[in-house]
């Protein structure tokens, strides 16, 4: 079979556009997982924040408990649950419509 | 490549090129990555979840333990342990020693009683000792896998709503605890202790004084008063001559009247 320069040219073409689309593809893929990676990475980030601002709470509430003063379970409780649903307790510094900044 | 192949050609093209634009669009890499630190993250906040809950049995306990102290004492100290009463108020000894008062045992049985009305714990054993009453129990409470222990996150189902999902795969969680509680004694039953001890030592020092008044005026505690709560008073001849005197021990927030037997 004999090739004419047509022929080589369209061949060309192909494997020029197919490294292309190798390229777009790969550039892609190492895009997205990395943006997923670093996404999960905050997230983490974000669940450890909550569990400190939980545990700090829990300090707080054994500090005065210590010192006497009576416990009340349902305002604790109420803001473990705001902390883990919004990381923060609506009306503290963390607040970000008190000042604090959104995390 | 007549027309017929181009357009074939054209065609394939097009097929490949849309679902690649849908796989572009639709691909959401992060399902092939986990979120870490899941699983000691659910393990601390099963621990925190935990120290919320003992921090209400202390809580419990405290008030309990408050409230028994009130009706123990009251009760106890105002009828007869066996030594009899003087003008009215409970002789805490005779000249052989003191009497069982039996307020710490039954300050116990109703600690105990309470406890399990408003745990549903039974401790077994309730412990005074330096200051702190401990409760000690053999039962276990315990916190398994649920939303507030595994993180979650919002998924959204539309514009207005969703629901809460686990950020990995669910796992089964179980984490056991003792639900026992250390707390500081209620300060009326401290008073009580207090009286008690500063009774005791009171009455081996001036037992066997002849000069009951210069010894009593010696030994007494300093907050103490003889009779009256509210009068410096001194004890009264037929209390000297019958070796029996009443006293009032005030703290900060409560009276103990007592009668000790010097005979």
């Amino acid at each position: 079979m004999k090739l004419n320069k047509r022929g080589m040219m369209d061949d060309m073409a192909d494997f020029l556009f197919m490294v292309a689309v190798g390229v777009f593809l790969l550039l892609f893929i190492s895009l997205s997982i990395n943006g997923s990676i670093q996404g999960k990475e905050k997230q983490t980030l974000q669940e450890l924040s909550k569990t400190m601002k939980v545990q700090d709470r829990l300090v707080q509430e054994r500090g005065q408990f210590v010192q006497g003063q009576q416990t009340n379970m349902e305002k604790l409780h109420q803001d473990i649950r705001y902390i883990l649903k919004l990381g923060y307790i609506p009306g503290s510094q963390d607040d970000p419509l008190v000042g604090g900044k959104i995390q | 490549m007549n027309k017929r192949g181009a357009v074939l050609f054209f065609i394939l093209f097009g097929v490949a090129a849309a679902v690649g634009l849908f796989f572009m669009l639709t691909f959401d890499s992060s399902s092939f990555v986990q979120t870490k630190g899941t699983w000691p993250l659910s393990f601390l906040r099963a621990t925190q979840q935990t120290e919320e809950n003992l921090l209400g049995i202390d809580g419990i306990a405290v008030q309990s333990a408050r409230e028994a102290a009130e009706v123990t004492i009251s009760t106890q100290l105002a009828q007869d342990a066996g030594c009899g009463m003087y003008e009215k108020i409970v002789l805490w000894n005779i000249p052989a020693g003191f009497c069982n008062l039996n307020v710490e045992e039954i300050f116990k049985i109703t600690l105990q009683t309470k406890l399990k009305q408003r745990t549903n714990i039974t401790y077994d054993e309730i412990v005074l000792a330096e200051g702190f009453l401990a409760g000690k129990t053999a039962q276990r409470k315990t916190i398994t896998s649920s939303l507030d222990v595994i993180p979650t996150e919002q998924r959204s189902t539309g514009l207005f709503s969703g629901y809460d999902a686990y950020l990995i795969r669910p796992f089964y969680l179980r984490y056991e605890y003792n639900p026992g509680f250390r707390v500081p004694l209620p300060e009326k039953l401290k008073a009580y202790q207090t009286t008690y001890e500063e009774a005791k030592n009171m009455v081996v020092t001036c037992q066997p004084d002849a000069n009951l008044l210069g010894c009593l005026q010696r030994s007494k505690p300093a907050t103490w008063k003889f009779s009256s709560c509210t009068q410096e008073l001194l004890p009264t001849t037929k209390e000297l001559n019958n070796r029996k005197v009443l006293f009032c021990s005030p703290t900060e927030r409560y009276e103990i009247k007592l009668a000790l037997d010097f005979g």
